[in-house]
């Protein structure tokens, strides 16, 4: 894409999410015409979804000309086909959303894995100017992975990419994940992790300050733990250094592996950044190996926010566009 | 990076052939292979010393030998290319060799060490020697060009190979790429705080899998001050019925189960549906019906309860390793590069 392109051609992005869609207006460069927020019902059908999408394309292809669209949502998804297999947090499944938005819009369309186009903007989009291999670890209620590897994507042969929150990090852990497996990385470095963590600390001192906050052990959440970090508590900084441990055991599986140039840590819980990411720097060094004849990755903290999803998923539409149009019919790389 | 080959003409078929070289510890294994990959010839060739200069010297003389007797072609001659691979971190675009090294406890060369502390310009000394374009990989890469062109390649685009020699390696393909990353399986962790490999890492799959670490955990379990002698000692334990058999195959079966891990890790990690382990036949393959393989493999076998379920199914194939592989394997890897080039073929550093 020339720079002239990159300035004139515009996307719609849009994020579809458990219980909303963002979405909004980009160009090529990244630069945002217009922001939207769609607040839905968890739990939706598949015609309530397709048909806020939409509606939610038609009110922006009113006010913009659109040279493609972009969708990424959570789950499993056929690439390039953009049929959604499986959406565990949405309710449906079997959804082939590229072809019902491009045959309602004439209009070329990508659909993607949302860690995948969250992973494609800040890649593009980072300070530094594009990365090509990097690692954007979502930190949230659960822990997703985006990779993309010498400027490409990686998204596996199911579509669903890296899964770095399941991999076995501590055989004798007895936290159980959300996979079934126990001692798995999303088991003992997420939300849901410090809430667990939070609630059996809160149980053997109930009068402690997480106990207290959350008016009694059982209601402490990740969140109980985030205000009571910030408020000093020794115990809740703890848990917050010890989810960066775990963190830094994963990156370092990464390094070990991949020899990445940088790791971005985005999602829910990239707020609480400054109160774990030293602890993982620290174990990514000690776990990673011949860390004395590389360059470790710089591990920062996510530049976009919840925006990366949309804004990545135009900006992805929009080199699929111009890959598309290079290779004829071929199918793009990004 | 070198130039491909010239458009090939004349004798020899009037086609291009790759020699692949594998260089070992005090001995090299060559092949040649047509343009297709079809092996056509292979020798092994003891090396007198580690020196750089006699390595050199020797694969130019293995080469010379090999499209002699089997081409009547005199080097250099531009049909020929060569394609070397070594077991220790490479940097493919310059075809340096950073470092290689073989450890103290690798009893099998006992007294005769070796260590090159500088990087090495390999394949541009191979070249000079031979006048034939040369390229370079690392062991484990080569075994992942191989599988790629005659192996599960032919099956799926993405797939990983662990290697299990002295240590552990491997090389990894994605979305039909050979990735251009270290791919360093031999260190996955798999006991944050376990026991110390030779390279300064603590509970990495190298620290229990490869025929070091097994030999010297058979020598601490039965009690021995020092490594057993070799690894066939500790495979032999395995069949004594003696006191020491059920910790010596336990041995076994945790480097399997290490590898497992390892396996475990990737998999989940890649979303990959075929795995290769390649090992010495005695220590890896229950087909020999040795049983310090069927423990290794039955800890191998474990890998599905430490796998993310969507990928537990993914197919996981034990190879014993056989004299030429790891020669044709980086006779593919000139094949591919220098003959059958590809445009997107990535470059870059293998450690």
């Amino acid at each position: 894409m020339t720079d002239v392109d990159q300035q004139f051609q515009r996307a719609i992005g849009l994020d579809v999410g458990g219980t909303k869609v963002a979405g909004g207006v980009v160009n090529g460069a990244g630069d945002v015409m217009e922001r939207l927020a769609l607040r839905r019902a968890p739990g939706s059908h598949r015609e309530e979804v397709v048909e806020d999408l939409i509606g939610a394309i038609s009110e922006l292809m009113g006010r913009h000309h659109i040279d493609a669209i972009g969708i990424g949502a959570a789950g499993l998804i056929d690439w390039p086909e953009g049929h959604i297999r499986w959406a565990p947090s949405n309710g449906y499944d079997n959804l082939s959303l590229r072809s019902i938005i491009e045959e309602a819009t004439s209009i070329p369309t990508i659909v993607d894995n949302d860690a995948h186009v969250a992973t494609w903007a800040e890649a593009n989009l980072w300070s530094d100017g594009p990365q090509r291999h990097l690692a954007v670890l979502t930190v949230g209620t659960g822990l997703g992975a985006g990779l993309l590897l010498d400027g490409r994507l990686y998204r596996g042969s199911s579509g669903i990419g890296a899964e770095l929150g399941h991999i076995l990090v501590d055989k004798h852990s007895k936290a159980i994940c959300s996979c079934g497996m126990t001692g798995c990385l999303e088991s003992l470095a997420s939300g849901t992790a410090l809430g667990r963590e939070g609630r059996a600390a809160a149980q053997s001192n109930p009068g402690g300050l997480l106990a207290r906050m959350a008016g009694g052990p059982q209601n402490v959440t990740g969140e109980t733990v985030y205000e009571a970090a910030r408020r000093g508590d020794t115990t809740s900084l703890e848990l917050f250094a010890q989810l960066g441990y775990w963190l830094g055991v994963g990156a370092a599986t990464l390094v070990t592996l991949l020899d990445l140039e940088l790791i971005i840590v985005g999602g829910g819980l990239a707020v609480a950044g400054d109160l774990f990411i030293e602890p993982m720097r620290e174990a990514m060094t000690r776990h990673a190996f011949a860390t004395r004849h590389r360059t470790l990755p710089k591990i920062a903290l996510a530049r976009l926010g919840p925006d990366a999803g949309w804004i990545g998923a135009g900006m992805l539409s929009l080199e699929h566009l111009r890959q598309s149009r290079v290779n004829g019919a071929g199918v793009a790389t990004g | 990076m070198v130039d491909a080959l010239d458009q090939p003409t004349g004798a020899a078929g009037g086609h291009a052939y790759a020699v692949g070289v594998e260089i070992l510890p005090y001995e090299l294994v060559a092949v040649l292979v047509d343009a297709t990959g079809r092996q056509v010839d292979m020798r092994r060739w003891p090396i007198v010393d580690m020196e750089i200069k006699t390595v050199v010297g020797q694969i130019a003389d293995a080469a010379l030998e090999l499209v002699d007797t089997a081409l009547d072609v005199r080097l250099p001659d531009p049909r020929i290319c060569i394609g070397l691979q070594i077991g220790g971190p490479v940097e493919t675009d310059e075809g340096t060799v950073l470092a290689y090294a073989n450890h103290p406890t690798d009893s099998m060369y006992a007294g005769r060490d070796y260590h090159w502390r500088e990087p090495v310009p390999l394949a541009s000394l191979v070249a000079a020697a031979t006048g034939c374009p040369t390229v370079i990989e690392n062991d484990g890469a080569a075994f992942a060009t191989l599988e790629q062109r005659v192996g599960v390649g032919r099956e799926t685009p993405s797939f990983a190979v662990v290697l299990i020699r002295d240590g552990v390696g491997g090389g990894i393909v994605l979305d039909g790429r050979l990735m251009s990353i270290p791919f360093e399986f031999g260190h996955i962790k798999v006991r944050p705080e376990g026991r110390w490999c030779v390279s300064g890492d603590r509970g990495c799959i190298d620290a229990y899998s490869g025929r070091r670490a097994v030999r010297a955990i058979a020598g601490e379990v039965t009690g021995a001050d020092s490594d057993l002698e070799s690894i066939e000692a500790a495979i032999v334990l395995c069949e004594r019925q003696n006191a020491a058999t059920p910790h010596v195959t336990a041995a076994f079966r945790q480097a399997g189960e290490a590898v497992g891990h390892g396996i475990a890790t990737v998999l989940s990690l890649f979303g990959l549906s075929h795995m290769v382990v390649y090992g010495p036949p005695d220590m890896v393959d229950p087909a020999t019906g040795r049983a310090a393989a069927t423990a290794f493999a039955t800890g191998v076998r474990n890998f599905p309860s430490l796998t993310y379920p969507l990928f537990r199914s993914a197919q996981v194939l034990i190879r014993p390793l056989s004299v030429d592989q790891g020669a044709h394997g980086a006779a593919l890897v000139a094949v591919d590069r220098l003959i059958n080039v590809h445009s997107d073929d990535m470059e870059g550093s293998r450690r």
